[in-house]
């Protein structure tokens, strides 16, 4: 049953994603006075680009062919060590919070090399920023794991999250309301999103993620959409589980629970991925040398979490 | 910076030069790492035996007349040799390769085996006249490796630069192994710890803070890392490998040695200042590693950094053992050690595949290299190995000393008041370390290894010799065997912390690492069966639905217009590093240069701009060219007295000497 909870959660990751990430399109879109195109325009845009033949740029060698497979891998890798539907997943003692960032990094960096080893402009200009980008986001991203695991005595990612559902008044204390808004701006710049990143213009000369991957195309290229999709679903999932863990089955046991898991994840991450589609309507991306002071800004959030933890008392139930 | 002449280059003939690099012969070349091989072999035993079995110590005196030579073995002793003798086996047949292919001054070469020789003395040394005697040979021995090009301008600039600074650090160590030993004269070192305690503070300290820049200096703290990359372009790549993997960390070795344990329980700013020290190298290191072009100057830098995470694990062992937690204690220094040995075997593997460059290419330059991946085919993947690890992300075997050392921060206890502070800020320091460093290796590896050559010599290149692969091979494999199972090293945690805090670290290392007292763990090998499992599933899907596709085809890259696309459109390293060096230009302070040519006298239609910019070392401009042209102004006073008469000469021996006896008596 566990094995299959797992294999449930990766599953209702990918087939989720394009969805959400459509929605957010469609929120957009209303937001703006636009109908929108419909919420499976992802999944006919993956099932279009898997048609396509591939197209091998010459003078790219392995990196590039393997980066966005290992993009892809890191990001169902990533989608399996993260509580999400389930507090007990097979390895679940082993995943720590630490790890996953790692995990995430890898991801990265492997489309970032992707993008060196086609030797233009644009690629190397793409994985440049996108690698600064991810290097600044390290410190703020690790400062708010500190605070989250200050309060579970462990960094271990199932059991901060059963620390909060087994104490849920921490969540109103100020530790907490700090590191949301560190952690949300680091989902926001790791997922390519509005200030940092703008993920729906193409050939625009701020743009970061959509440089790197310019030469990637047909099969690869839905690999590498699906996989971006995928890993802002799982930043939203992780930080709406990581503060607000409600509906998340505690064991694997029962089927009942398993699909209220699935159904709370779903409508948690929905409404949080509409919240943050919303939000970027009144947004413009920020200039990418001010990037660094949004994220030193979640950088001082995490800091002012991690010392409130220390100093202020502890709220018991 | 400082001005000096080690050889005249007007006296050196290219006659000369071609009868003083001779074509090594082959015996000579056997001969050398035959000898090295026997040394570090043995190193690697005694290291082993001085872990795992009791302290032993003997002396003799043969060798050093006055003092008699005093070894001793201790668990502490073993790590440090064992991270030389692994790595110096290990380098060998590399070496083998280099100087068969590479013309070598033959001091040099000679110089090889003698420095791991009295690398391996140096942690053996029981009484400081011993240890600075090795301590002194090891400097001078590695002197050698740094004049690897005594005929170009910038190769003596680093060989009396390191020279410099490696002096500058022995007289720091003299003076604080002075204070040491005369309060407790002729104690060994070994039994200095609970005698010290007693001793008044404030000379405590000041052996601390000597001994804190004498060995800093070898371990290439901020600011005294100016020779780092400038010695190991400069060495022959398996002489950098052992330089950088080995001695290097025999400074941290010198500091806990002397900073912590023969100083015994000192004041909380000991350990303050360690941390405080350890951070900003490893910022300062990591921010330069990420803007220069030149690997080896690049893996120099990192070099610094890692040793900077290293002294902040160090920082943090010293003070959980003022806050008497020696459970913590334990762990940091755990994660010190695996740092330093991960370090070692990834920064080893680092200089020696840039060693294969520099043989078979002959340039390091990032910015003239590129697509090895095609005709390097073991170096890169040694390389992409090297890199994982020294960037601190999972399946590197630089990430468990990492992790261990976040897990340390993390569960400082609440109850050390304002102390705790300390917990944010390292792990603050730790993480931008972390995050600059994936940036830096995606550089190094990406501009260095991927896409197209950049020169004509790099598009040339061959694979370097099977007998060189062998080295680096050996290094993949041992890189790879700590990151997924680091309980090959576990004996050497346990027989250290036993022996120095008398406790065990809480820390199970195996495949599975965690802290026993708390829940956090990880687990590589799964996680690396969750890749393949992942890889297997895209693969499958890959084939089934290949079939539906059209045929690939090869079509040129797109151009933004133009048809076909050079080399020179590529990113470089500089530009790579170029938001980054915008970022933190009030920490780099990059030089830039802008020179506008305009057509007409308004300047409205620009010709051609000329941007020139390079990093350059703000602290060697800022503290240390401003401290040489001061020494050289007092010098110029002191240079009045010398005016060739041997009367004044005799003079003022005599009257110094008076000076001396009086003070003394």
């Amino acid at each position: 049953m566990s094995y299959l909870s797992l294999i449930l959660q990766i599953t209702l990751i990918v087939v989720i994603s394009p969805l959400i990430g459509q929605l957010m399109i469609k929120i957009k879109s209303k937001a703006e006075g636009r109908r929108g195109p419909s919420l499976l325009q992802g999944v006919r845009e993956l099932g279009k680009l898997l048609k396509k033949g591939e197209i091998n740029p010459i003078g790219t060698g392995s990196a590039f062919a393997l980066a966005p497979a290992i993009y892809l891998v890191s990001t169902l890798v990533l989608s399996a060590i993260i509580p999400l539907i389930a507090l007990k997943l097979p390895g679940s003692s082993n995943y720590d919070l630490f790890w996953v960032v790692g995990i995430l990094l890898i991801g990265t960096i492997a489309l970032g090399l992707g993008g060196l080893d086609t030797a233009t402009a644009f690629g190397g200009m793409g994985a440049s920023r996108e690698l600064m980008v991810a290097a600044l986001i390290e410190p703020s991203i690790l400062m708010a794991i500190y605070a989250l695991s200050i309060r579970a005595n462990s960094s271990n990612i199932f059991k901060i999250v059963h620390a909060t559902l087994s104490n849920p008044q921490q969540i109103a204390s100020p530790q907490s309301a700090l590191a949301l808004i560190g952690l949300v701006i680091v989902v926001v710049a790791e997922a390519g999103r509005i200030p940092i990143d703008n993920p729906s213009t193409h050939l625009e000369l701020t743009m970061i993620h959509e440089a790197m991957v310019l030469e990637v195309n047909g099969p690869k290229l839905a690999m590498v959409k699906l996989a971006s999709s995928m890993r802002l679903v799982i930043l939203i999932g992780l930080v709406v589980n990581l503060f607000f863990p409600i509906g998340i089955s505690y064991s694997t046991s029962s089927v009942g629970s398993i699909i209220l898991g699935i159904v709370a994840l779903v409508i948690k991450v929905s409404l949080l991925a509409g919240l943050l589609a919303f939000v970027e309507v009144f947004l413009a991306k920020l200039r990418l040398f001010r990037v660094p002071e949004l994220l030193a800004g979640s950088f001082v959030f995490g800091f002012l979490a991690v010392t409130a933890s220390y100093f202020l008392p502890v709220i018991k139930a | 910076m400082i001005s000096s002449q080690i050889t005249n280059p007007k006296a050196v003939e290219s006659d000369q030069i071609k009868k003083r690099f001779d074509p090594m012969g082959r015996f000579f070349v056997i001969m050398i790492c035959t000898l090295s091989a026997l040394v570090a072999i043995s190193a690697t035993t005694i290291a082993l035996l001085a872990i795992t079995r009791p302290p032993w110590h003997g002396s003799t005196n043969l060798f050093l007349a006055i003092y008699g030579l005093k070894l001793a073995t201790d668990p502490l002793s073993g790590v440090f040799l064992l991270i030389s003798g692994s790595l110096g086996v290990m380098v060998i047949p590399h070496l083998y390769g280099y100087l068969r292919r590479n013309h070598l001054p033959t001091t040099t070469v000679i110089a090889i085996p003698i420095f791991i020789f009295t690398m391996a003395l140096v942690p053996l040394a029981n009484s400081t006249p011993t240890f600075f005697f090795f301590w002194e040979l090891m400097a001078l021995a590695s002197v050698p490796l740094v004049a690897a090009h005594p005929n170009d301008q910038s190769g003596r600039r680093a060989t009396f630069v390191y020279l410099a600074m490696t002096q500058l650090g022995a007289m720091a160590i003299l003076v604080a192994l002075a204070i040491i030993s005369a309060s407790h004269p002729g104690t060994p070192l070994a039994g200095l710890s609970a005698l010290s305690s007693r001793d008044s503070n404030t000379l405590r300290s000041l052996a601390f803070l000597l001994a804190l820049i004498g060995f800093g200096s070898k371990a290439g703290i901020v600011p005294f890392h100016i020779w780092l990359p400038k010695a190991h372009p400069q060495a022959p790549g398996p002489a950098s490998a052992l330089m950088s993997g080995a001695m290097v960390s025999l400074g941290i070795y010198g500091i806990i040695r002397f900073c912590i344990l023969s100083l015994g329980t000192g004041a909380k700013w000991w350990a303050i200042t360690l941390i405080v020290f350890g951070s900003i190298t490893a910022i300062y290191g990591i921010l330069q590693a990420s803007v220069n072009k030149d690997l080896k100057v690049l893996l120099a830098y990192s070099t610094a950094e890692n040793m900077g995470l290293a002294l902040i694990a160090i920082g943090l062992f010293q003070l959980f053992r003022i806050l008497h937690l020696p459970n913590l204690a334990a762990e940091a220094l755990g994660a010190g050690v695996l740092i330093l040995v991960a370090h070692g075997l990834f920064k080893g593997l680092a200089f020696l595949v840039a060693g294969s460059i520099q043989s078979e290419i002959g340039i390091t330059d990032l910015d003239q290299l590129g697509g090895l991946a095609k005709i390097m085919p073991v170096s890169t993947v040694g390389f992409g190995i090297a890199a994982l690890s020294a960037s601190g992300l999972p399946f590197g075997s630089a990430f468990i000393g990492e992790w261990l050392l976040l897990q340390t921060i993390i569960h400082l206890p609440r109850d050390i008041g304002s102390l705790v502070l300390i917990g944010p800020i390292a792990l603050g320091v730790v993480a931008l370390t972390a995050g600059l460093s994936v940036l830096t290796m995606v550089k190094a590896f990406g501009i260095g290894f991927l896409g197209t050559p950049r020169s004509k010599r790099a598009g040339e290149a061959h694979e370097s010799s099977t007998t060189m692969s062998t080295s680096i091979i050996a290094l993949m494999i041992a890189n790879l065997g700590l990151a997924f199972d680091p309980g090959v090293i576990n004996f050497v945690i346990l027989h250290l912390s036993e022996s120095i805090s008398g406790v065990y670290p809480r820390i199970a290392l195996g495949s599975r690492i965690s802290i026993t007292t708390t829940s956090s763990a990880i687990f590589p090998s799964i996680g690396a069966a969750l890749f393949i499992v992942g890889a297997i599933a895209i693969y499958l899907i890959r084939r089934f639905t290949a079939s539906k596709r059209p045929q690939p085809l090869d079509e040129i890259r797109w151009g933004c217009g133009a048809k076909e696309l050079t080399p020179k459109m590529q990113y470089t390293a500089t530009s790579f590093a170029e938001p980054l060096e915008r970022i933190f230009s009030d920490i780099l302070v990059p030089r830039r240069d802008i020179e506008t040519d305009a057509f007409d006298s308004l300047d409205l239609i620009v010709k051609r701009i000329d941007l020139r910019e390079s990093p350059h070392d703000a602290i060697e401009t800022a503290l240390w060219n401003r401290l040489a042209r001061a020494l050289d102004l007092v010098a110029s006073q002191f240079r009045r007295f010398h005016n060739g008469s041997l009367i004044r000469y005799l003079m003022l021996g005599g009257l110094g000497f008076a000076v001396v006896m009086v003070v003394t008596h």
